[in-house]
């Protein structure tokens, strides 16, 4: 150890550990205290109109979410009320699918594929898919705007005429003219 | 009859009655408290910050800070431990505030040749000494933390602890070399 690092550790030794301030210091210290006194009662006053604002935003809040509300299901109502432009589009593809199933069905009379046992489960598949069909449409007609049951509706619309199509090319003998 | 005066002049109340007595509100009970510990206070606040203006104001903050704390303390722990690491951790917070504004217009040499004959020997080099160092001297060496706990209190790694100390102690011992203290000239 050299000797202003031993000087070091004899000042460290030495040092004070109180010292008095150059001026007193309480008088200040207790207008502070004092003040810290009056601010905790400010501080829940001014707690309150916070709550108010809080309070007044949250009622706000309550009001504009009811009558959105509100206002959607009046718009449902309105939709059932009238008659919506997808009710129309609605019926209309009814009864396009309708004439072709009538065009098919015309073509049925020339090939007779019902009468043979090949034709059984494909009819049975086709009346399965009617009866669904027509429950399908009333959901439909309730709620025209429901895109899956719509998806499910052409669906089986489709898979009707695939089916009555097939019937078409099964082997079987044509009835012979003027049946 | 003096000695029946003293006789009927009441007993002066020990730290642990001011403490029940100032965690309810009673203000001469706090500045008793505050007589029996300013001193100190002020000196850990004065070595932290190097400001004498600075020191005053740290330790002002320590008191109101107190007053508004003492209802939690519950005497876990000794009420003069529990003050010092509230000192230490309101002179830091002092120390940053001011230096992050008043810093930039105001130097601190007015205070460093105010304290040059006021106090004594150590007190004056370490005004000398850059902040950083100066406070990791402090607590290490005077206050007596670990470097994990200076680092701790201060937001540095304790590597830059003990590097910021091994260079204060270097540019302690170079002033005292230089003469700039006059070794146990006070005390002797």
């Amino acid at each position: 150890m050299n000797d202003a690092s031993a000087k070091l550790t004899q000042l460290i030794n030495q040092a004070p550990r109180e010292i008095a301030p150059q001026k007193e210091l309480w008088n200040d210290i207790e207008r502070q205290l004092d003040k810290v006194e009056l601010d905790q009662p400010q501080n829940k006053a001014q707690q309150r109109p916070v709550f108010r604002r809080l309070a007044v935003a949250s009622i706000i809040l309550l009001v504009g979410l009811l009558g959105m509300n509100i206002w959607q299901h009046n718009g449902e109502l309105s939709t059932l009320a009238t008659p919506s432009p997808l009710l129309a589009t609605l019926a209309e593809i009814k009864l396009q699918h309708q004439l072709q199933v009538e065009q098919l069905s015309q073509q049925q009379h020339l090939t007779n594929w019902q009468a043979s046992e090949l034709g059984l489960p494909l009819e049975n598949g086709i009346e399965q898919l009617r009866k669904a069909a027509e429950q399908i449409y009333q959901a439909l007609q309730q709620t025209p705007n429901d895109k899956e049951l719509w998806q499910l509706w052409l669906w089986t619309q489709q898979r009707e005429i695939e089916l009555l199509q097939q019937g078409q090319t099964l082997p079987v003998n044509p009835l012979p003219q003027g049946v | 009859m003096t000695a029946q005066i003293r006789v009927m002049e009441p007993r002066p109340l020990l730290e642990p009655e001011l403490i029940d007595k100032a965690k309810l509100g009673d203000k001469s009970a706090f500045k008793k408290l505050y007589q029996l510990h300013h001193q100190r206070v002020y000196a850990l606040c004065l070595r932290i910050t190097g400001q004498v203006s600075l020191a005053e104001e740290a330790t002002q903050d320590c008191f109101v800070r107190l007053w508004q704390k003492l209802p939690q303390f519950r005497g876990e722990s000794q009420f003069t431990t529990w003050l010092h690491t509230l000192s230490v951790n309101q002179a830091l917070s002092s120390l940053k505030k001011h230096r992050s504004f008043w810093s930039r217009f105001v130097s601190s040499d007015t205070d460093l040749q105010s304290v040059r004959d006021e106090y004594e020997d150590l007190d004056k080099i370490l005004l000398k000494l850059p902040e950083r160092a100066r406070i990791v001297f402090v607590l290490h060496a005077l206050e007596g933390y670990k470097h994990e706990e200076v680092a701790q209190l201060m937001g540095i790694a304790p590597g830059t602890s003990k590097a910021q100390y091994h260079r204060a102690q270097k540019l302690l011992e170079a002033l005292i070399e230089q003469g700039q203290v006059d070794i146990g000239g006070r005390h002797e």
